[in-house]
């Protein structure tokens, strides 16, 4: 078995145990430890959509928040005006989120990085102000209540609206795992390295950014409608506050960017640091700011970039090797 | 030669460009170019700095979007298509300036352009991938990170990948530019061996002799303009090509 093997091996080990933990916590933990697993897994879904956005696909957003508030309110709409079962109804706000992402990437894919990054927030803060003030059937500036919940006996809520937290982050990673490990990957990560070069060979540059943004607007927007069935309540600021796409990219600066493992380590730093900061209100900010500052001057590659460079270390098998059946040639001159 | 050309252009051309403009602004860069390029035909193509030739193969390529005329390939009209589309219809671009994936992989440079140009599923595409390195002499270096080549290397993967989209024509841009003598040489025959599988090339270069050792025929731009078409010596010998590089006074004064 080849040291590569062994560390897939041991990738695999640590996430079906992280995995069994995570699925049986309602049999023995406490309800604070789950609200703060819950509220960790949050982050560490949108870390990684914004990862697979920003660090495969190139494309800066800085306006995730807009589908992370499309969802939340797609689940008021569904639940408490259509009336459908909220539970069910958590995997069409995804569909819908994406809706209407859709026409947001007409407008957005014309532009490029920095300018890609301001469209998106100005997006984002149209569709906040939109709500907020105009759409009075979605409550105004005070927003709307689940209260269709109340109909749940509140341990069993809070166990569904767990699992599917833990679902949809084990399926927002599966599903990039796999997409990396596909063609599409192959054509993202080239993307990543230099998008003209990809056009050159072929890669179809707009589809696969297209399929990147839609998928990463519906899994924002599931996770925005998880976020507020366990809040009970959505208002437009919190809906659609900036804070759903700055900490995770702060997640994703400190773990490493454009790696699956980075984000993971940086939701465990994140979540140490807010346990130890929160105390300092204000100031908690202006230090997450210095933190991501240092680590884009001293480790622009993340905690995980960092370790990768020095040790060619993975625990999730993305990269394509050689196939063992092109027998190794030995060096010689070429 | 001039048989040899003669004979390659009987029937369908694979690739025809006709009246090829291209404009910035008040200024033309390149003027009406047509020509035609026959099945595993290799043509150069010469001309001063700034004499559009590298604008004329991105339009070929569909980097650059013409003003006028039209690039047909295998009958099929592409004028309008995306660079991506043309690759996988068979009509591949080099870059002048090495464009690797550079946090890949050779091997994984190689396995996107087989998979994506080549439009090849996964054990296909390994084969195609695997057979490109063999072809360019980097099966060696297939664990190497891309963007730690050197310039050779970096070239080398360039035509890989170009290879690995399994090409019909190849359209090469200065691919031998910056090498050393040795280098160019052993560039040389690789293209030969391509051109022998049955590859036709298009191919801009300023060292002369790796060109007139390589094509079958030489096209010559001057300010966007075609000046010659024909046999490499012929080009090289005409009046319009002397006076492009060495200007009036030469031209006459050895004509004279």
């Amino acid at each position: 078995m080849t040291a590569l093997q062994t560390q897939h091996r041991i990738g695999a080990a640590l996430a079906l145990v992280t995995l069994a933990a995570l699925i049986s916590v309602p049999y023995w933990g406490s309800a604070y430890l789950q609200r703060s697993i819950v509220e960790f897994l949050y982050f560490l879904a949108l870390a990684q959509i914004w990862n697979f956005m920003a660090g495969y696909a190139g494309m800066f957003s800085i306006g995730q928040q807009a589908w992370v508030g499309v969802g939340a309110y797609a689940l008021i709409v569904l639940a408490q005006d259509l009336g459908l079962n909220p539970f069910w109804a958590v995997p069409l706000t995804g569909v819908i989120a994406a809706v209407f992402a859709l026409p947001t990437s007409w407008l957005l894919f014309r532009l490029k990085g920095a300018y890609f990054a301001v469209a998106s927030w100005v997006i984002a803060e149209t569709i906040r102000l939109a709500v907020n003030a105009d759409i009075n059937w979605l409550g105004g500036g005070r927003g709307r209540s689940l209260t269709t919940m109340g109909q749940f006996e509140r341990g069993f809520r809070e166990d569904v609206t767990y699992l599917l937290v833990v679902g949809i982050t084990i399926l927002s990673l599966v599903l990039m795992v796999w997409m990396l490990r596909s063609r599409i990957g192959l054509g993202l990560m080239a993307m990543r390295d230099n998008a003209a070069g990809a056009g050159g060979v072929g890669v179809a540059v707009n589809r696969t950014r297209r399929i990147v943004y839609l998928a990463a607007s519906g899994l924002a927007g599931v996770v925005g409608a998880l976020i507020f069935m366990s809040a009970l309540n959505v208002r437009p600021d919190a809906a659609f506050s900036i804070n759903w796409v700055a900490y995770p990219i702060f997640i994703v600066i400190i773990g490493g960017i454009g790696t699956i493992e980075g984000p993971i380590i940086g939701a465990i730093v994140f979540y140490i640091l807010r346990e130890y900061l929160d105390d300092f209100e204000a100031w908690s900010l202006l230090a997450f700011g210095l933190i991501a500052i240092a680590m884009m001057l001293f480790a622009p590659k993340g905690i995980w970039g960092s370790i990768q460079s020095r040790w060619d270390i993975e625990l999730f098998p993305i990269r394509r090797r050689l196939p063992a059946r092109f027998s190794t040639p030995s060096t010689q001159e070429t | 030669m001039t048989q040899e050309t003669s004979s390659a252009r009987r029937g369908e051309p694979l690739l025809s460009v006709s009246g090829l403009c291209k404009r910035y602004g008040a200024v033309t860069v390149v003027s009406d170019v047509s020509f035609d390029l026959a099945a595993g035909e290799a043509i150069g193509v010469l001309g001063p700095n700034g004499a559009g030739k590298t604008t004329l193969l991105k339009m070929i390529g569909g980097t650059v979007a013409a003003n006028a005329g039209t690039v047909t390939f295998q009958g099929q009209d592409l004028t309008r298509l995306s660079a991506e589309a043309r690759c996988r219809a068979g009509l591949v671009r080099t870059n002048q300036v090495p464009a690797p994936f550079s946090l890949m992989t050779v091997w994984e440079n190689a396995l996107v352009a087989a998979s994506h140009g080549g439009a090849l599923s996964r054990r296909a595409a390994e084969d195609r991938a695997h057979e490109a390195l063999l072809r360019t002499g980097l099966l060696d270096r297939h664990h190497s990170t891309a963007g730690g080549l050197s310039l050779m290397g970096r070239k080398r993967l360039e035509l890989s990948r170009a290879l690995a989209c399994g090409p019909k024509a190849l359209l090469l841009d200065e691919i031998a530019g910056g090498l050393s003598d040795y280098e160019v040489k052993e560039l040389i025959d690789l293209i030969a061996q391509i051109r022998a599988s049955g590859v036709a090339i298009i191919w801009i270069e300023h060292i002369v002799h790796a060109l007139m050792s390589s094509v079958s025929r030489l096209i010559a731009l001057d300010f966007g303009n075609k000046i010659a078409d024909g046999a490499p010596r012929d080009v090289i010998e005409s009046e319009a090509f002397r006076r492009a590089y060495f200007g009036d006074s030469i031209a006459t004064a050895e004509l004279a």
